[in-house]
């Protein structure tokens, strides 16, 4: 239109108004994509060259909101060379009407004075050559769409005028400009092993998996989200490729040409003490036992099975127990509709504008909970593709068979992870059939949920974003009444521990624990085993009596329970004498797994295992086994307890080379005789069991992957002190109450992480 | 060809809805069969001069605008005079949702020109009268636009004068064929022949009436069709006096005062 700011009949009766009102929206949404792509690439530039990568991902939230008001200025307003740089990058924001992008093209040669000459991608992108763009233009303004209705512009425009103020140095605009922008969808691998190195890659959005080894024997290195750096060290040193990097889901990264990063970091030495710094530091993260390969940043979606499953609340519900632990948005198809009314009738999956939309969350929040649709669809669908973990939820009733549901997350997402919820109706009763929902289908963990229970669903939230409260209970015969002082001082502290593992007597208190006692109930259950008469241990030979005192002791009180069942789950340690390896219980039957994990070689009968394996007490391979559970909390606090000191108070036991056990006892029995003062088969045969580990341990390998390990001064009490039952839990819990206040006052923020209500 | 006239206002509460109503009644007493549309979709009430409530509204504008339902559907008879004129209502609807989704989606303006065209076939309609949005927006100018004359309320007021100024050049640039002035709520001290000519002056339109401000009508306050209760009041008779001028077929040319 020759004026812009008249308007004519011709304007109203052809609908130019309204197409130019869109054309001029589109614009601003190119724009503001530009203009956000031009701030990534820039910061991702800044936090490589400037060490400012922390920056990157604390403000990038606020420039990209700001890129996205499209009232205001940019602060970075867009040049021409960037819309042509990213033209194939916004060609999803153009509508496909070819009205409108007629109208944009007018309206963008307007603007900017671009001609299909000097931007061609740009007007690619437009739909210019599409015939039927050609014949809208003529309609709307009376001219044919070519070269001579599209006049370039020389000068430049006002927005590309305090260009690059703040880049002092002519290597970081140059490296800005080398930079290329890439949308990798899920799947896409960037770079394999041994491959020759040729691109530094920063991660803008998504999340890439590093990954070394073949085929079914890869190892997780690292998941990597934004802000993070790939690929440095071979295109410095010229190495091939240490590891395979895949996009996990649809993820979008900048990358650095090798030749570009040399060429800089020839001109900018401190460009290499930065990668060096970077390198310095990973290397010490990875090194150290607590490193955590899981990424703190999460999509989530949330699934049902079947059309029943109430999604919507159970991803409200999540989205509440997730907010203590950080940052948290709920996208549903409800919220994205408001944001974007035409999704009523178009394909999600295929709107450009969402899809930035949904980035500017994740880029916003630590966590993006997606909520899928009651039925299959696309919004579903989305869902799906979108998430880094996929929760799939299931109602009791419906019953264990695969579900169409299932097959379409596989087909669509098959990396995910993905985590099976079965909605029970109530707790009065433990579920009974989860075995035969896991015999189905493969998951990588499985929740039991009472969705009326807030406990349950905080305690699935925290698992699901591996953020869960582990507790590690540690083998030590008789001292193991400890524990059940801890779990007092648990109780008080008000910590919800969502999942509990230990050795041997460890993984009898655990399973305790695990079926719901509070402390009270423990203290009663740990009288009945003090009280019920293990106690005379000895002899030095498998005492079949002891045997099955206290099998039918662990029967009785685990109600012959299965692991899988459990609301809150449960693994213990064993050892199999005949793969001298050792082994993790978290399925079959809860009692036949303590009695395995707490069969003291020579004193309890070994137990035979699923596969026919012997198995004995695990104190023999890991006795506090905070590694197995770092595995299943992933970034989550491991508390730890340890009774096994580092050294063993020795009685000044009396006693020549010959000393016979038979002798002792004998001294024992006789009230003439004074005591012979040795330490008790017991006492030598657990000792025995538990040395390997113990000396293990020495090296921090496994105890210094726990947050908080706490030991108990147990020099003083004997492994043989039976009657010492109530001293023993009075240690437990002082030693506990102190090393959990101290804690938590070294690290406040930590009371919302664990649910510790507010004294 | 059938007569559609816009009723227009820069400012709202000039009258606008009252006078769009009166002006419908008057011309089914004069035999003419009559539509009316409550083009005012994001600030409906013409309905309400009708014995409507919003909860009568069953199907509305709103309804064959998104496609759930023909425009004949929509209409419903209002008034029908002993002559055979009858008046028919295309009410907008009164559901917050349904009037949110407006703001949000908007609608495509150009299937009003259909509906009006179906509209006067299917009801053999001699006259549409279009109740508008009160200042400019896209809907507005497409009714402005499409219109055979427009009636432009307002009151004795600089706010209003200057506004009006600003619709009526805008009406001038979108080639509507006639414009009529309609001065509302005049004070009974003010002189309404030197207004008339003044405005006609400054605004180069013919001003079809000055009506003055009425207790009756400010005490009726929308709960009838003034021209219904008070056939004889001078309100009556010189909004009569505007129909006939917009029936007048002879003068059909752009306004020629300009
Ligand atoms: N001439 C008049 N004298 C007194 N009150 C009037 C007159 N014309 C209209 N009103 C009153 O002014 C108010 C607004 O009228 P309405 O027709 O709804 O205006 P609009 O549609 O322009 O918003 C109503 O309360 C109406 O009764
Ligand atoms: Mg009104």
């Amino acid at each position: 239109m020759a004026d812009s700011n008249s308007v004519s009949r011709a304007d109203i009766l052809l609908g130019r108004l309204s197409l130019e009102r869109r054309a001029a929206r589109v614009l601003g949404t190119v724009e503001a994509r530009v203009a956000h792509m031009r701030t990534e690439t820039r910061h991702a530039v800044q936090a490589l060259f400037s060490g400012r990568e922390d920056e990157f991902t604390r403000t990038f939230g606020d420039d990209y909101l700001r890129s996205l008001k499209m009232t205001a200025r940019f602060a970075d307003a867009p040049r021409v060379e960037d819309i042509e740089r990213f033209a194939r990058h916004w060609r999803p924001l153009v509508p496909p009407e070819p009205e409108v992008r007629a109208a944009v093209i007018q309206a963008m040669n307007a603007r900017y004075g671009v001609s299909p000459g000097t931007a061609p991608l740009s007007f690619e992108s437009m739909g210019y050559g599409d015939p039927a763009v050609g014949e809208a233009y003529q309609r709307l303004f009376g001219a044919a769409l070519d070269a001579a209705a599209l006049p370039g512009r020389e000068e430049p425009t006002a927005a590309a005028v305090t260009e690059d103020g703040d880049l002092e140095n002519q290597a970081l605009r140059d490296a800005e400009a080398a930079l290329d922008w890439l949308s990798v969808p899920a799947g896409t691998v960037l770079m394999r092993e041994g491959d020759q190195p040729d691109y530094l890659y920063f991660v803008i959005s998504g999340r890439l998996r590093v990954a070394a080894g073949y085929g079914r024997e890869q190892r997780v290195i690292a998941d990597l989200g934004r802000g993070e750096l790939v690929g440095e060290i071979g295109v410095l040193t010229g190495e091939p490729r240490t590891a395979n990097v895949t996009a996990m889901r649809d993820s979008e990264v900048v990358r650095l040409p090798q030749a570009e990063v040399l060429r800089m970091a020839h001109q900018s030495p401190q460009m290499l003490l930065r990668v060096n710094h970077i390198l310095a530091q990973r290397l010490r993260v990875e090194l150290s036992p607590r490193h955590r390969t899981g990424s703190s940043q999460l999509t989530l979606a949330v699934v049902g099975l079947s059309p029943g499953v109430p999604v919507r609340e159970l991803a409200a519900r999540l989205v509440e127990e997730l907010a203590a632990l950080g940052p948290v948005a709920h996208v549903s198809r409800d919220r994205a509709e408001g944001e974007f009314p035409r999704l009523r009738t178009a394909d999600p999956s295929q709107d450009g504008e969402l899809l930035a939309w949904l980035s500017e969350q994740e880029a916003r929040h630590q966590f993006v909970v997606f909520e899928a649709d009651r039925e299959p669809g696309q919004w579903t669908d989305l869902c799906i593709r979108q998430a880094d973990r996929i929760a799939l939820v299931a109602d009791e009733s419906s019953g264990p068979a695969l579900t169409p549901a299932e097959e379409r997350v596989a087909a669509l997402n098959g990396s995910a992870r993905r985590e099976l919820v079965i909605l029970r109706p109530s707790t009065e009763a433990h579920p009974n059939d989860t075995r035969r929902w896991l015999g189905t289908r493969q998951v990588a963990a499985h929740h039991n949920v009472v969705l009326a229970e807030r406990a349950h669903v905080a305690r699935f939230a925290r698992r699901l974003v591996g953020q869960a409260i582990g507790l590690v209970l540690g083998g030590g015969g008789v001292r193991g009444y400890a524990h059940i002082g801890a779990w007092r001082a648990f109780e008080e502290a008000g910590i919800a521990v969502d999942t509990i593992g230990g050795t041997s007597v460890g993984a009898i208190v655990a399973a305790g624990i695990a079926t719901d006692r509070d402390a009270e109930a423990m203290e009663r259950l740990g009288r009945t085993f003090a009280e019920g008469g293990i106690t005379d241990l000895t002899l030095p030979m498998v005492s079949f009596f002891q045997t099955r005192k206290l099998t039918s002791l662990l029967r009785k009180h685990t109600e012959n329970l299965r692991i899988e069942d459990l609301w809150r789950p449960f693994f213990c340690i064993s050892t199999s004498l005949t793969r001298a390896e050792p082994v993790v219980h978290s399925e079959g039957p809860l009692w036949r797994a303590a009695r395995a994990s707490s069969a003291i070689p020579g004193l309890f009968a070994p137990v035979t295992g699923a596969n026919g394996d012997l198995l004995v007490d695990g104190g023999i391979m890991n006795n506090v086994p905070v590694d197995s559970m770092r595995a299943a909390c992933e970034r989550g606090p491991v508390i730890a307890i340890n009774l096994s000191p580092q050294v063993e108070h020795s009685d000044d036991y009396r006693l020549g080379p010959s000393v016979s056990g038979w002798r002792i006892l004998w001294s024992r029995l006789n009230p003439l005789v004074k005591p012979i003062q040795a330490p008790s088969i017991f006492t030598t045969l657990l000792r025995t069991t538990e040395a390997g580990s113990i000396h293990r341990m020495r090296t921090g390998q496994v105890l210094g992957m726990a947050d908080l390990l706490i030991n108990p001064p147990m020099e003083k009490s004997g492994l043989l002190d039976f009657r010492n039952y109530d001293g023993l839990v009075k240690v437990g819990y002082e030693a506990t109450k102190a090393a959990l206040d101290q804690w938590l006052a070294e690290n406040p923020e930590l009371k919302q992480r664990l649910g510790v209500k507010p004294a | 060809m059938a007569t559609i006239v816009s009723v227009h206002s820069f400012r709202g509460g000039t009258g606008k809805s009252n006078t769009c109503a009166n002006l419908a009644v008057l011309m089914a007493r004069r035999g003419r069969r009559v539509g009316v549309v409550d083009a005012d979709i994001q600030s409906p009430g013409i309905h309400v001069l009708f014995g409507l409530r919003g909860d009568d509204i069953t199907v509305s504008l709103n309804d064959y605008l998104w496609g759930r339902a023909s425009i004949t559907d929509t209409a419903r008879k209002v008034y029908s005079a002993e002559g055979g004129g009858e008046v028919y209502l295309i009410p907008a609807s009164m559901k917050t949702n349904e009037i949110v989704q407006v703001l949000r989606q908007g609608y495509d303006i150009r299937r009003l020109t259909e509906a009006f065209r179906e509209l006067t076939e299917t009801l053999s309609l001699d006259a549409m009268l279009i109740d508008t949005h009160p200042g400019l927006n896209e809907e507005t100018l497409f009714s402005l636009a499409i219109s055979t004359a427009v009636v432009m309320v307002l009151r004795p007021d600089q706010q209003d004068y200057e506004g009006t100024g600003v619709a009526v050049e805008v009406a001038r640039s979108l080639e509507v064929p006639r414009l009529l002035l309609v001065v509302n709520k005049a004070p009974s001290t003010l002189d309404a022949r030197a207004l008339k000519e003044r405005l006609e002056g400054t605004f180069h339109c013919t001003v079809a009436a000055v009506l003055p401000h009425s207790d009756e009508m400010m005490t009726l306050g929308s709960a009838d069709v003034f021209a219904n209760k008070y056939p004889n009041d001078p309100i009556t008779r010189a909004l009569d006096g505007v129909v006939e001028m917009l029936l007048a077929e002879t003068d059909t040319g752009p306004d020629g005062t300009a």
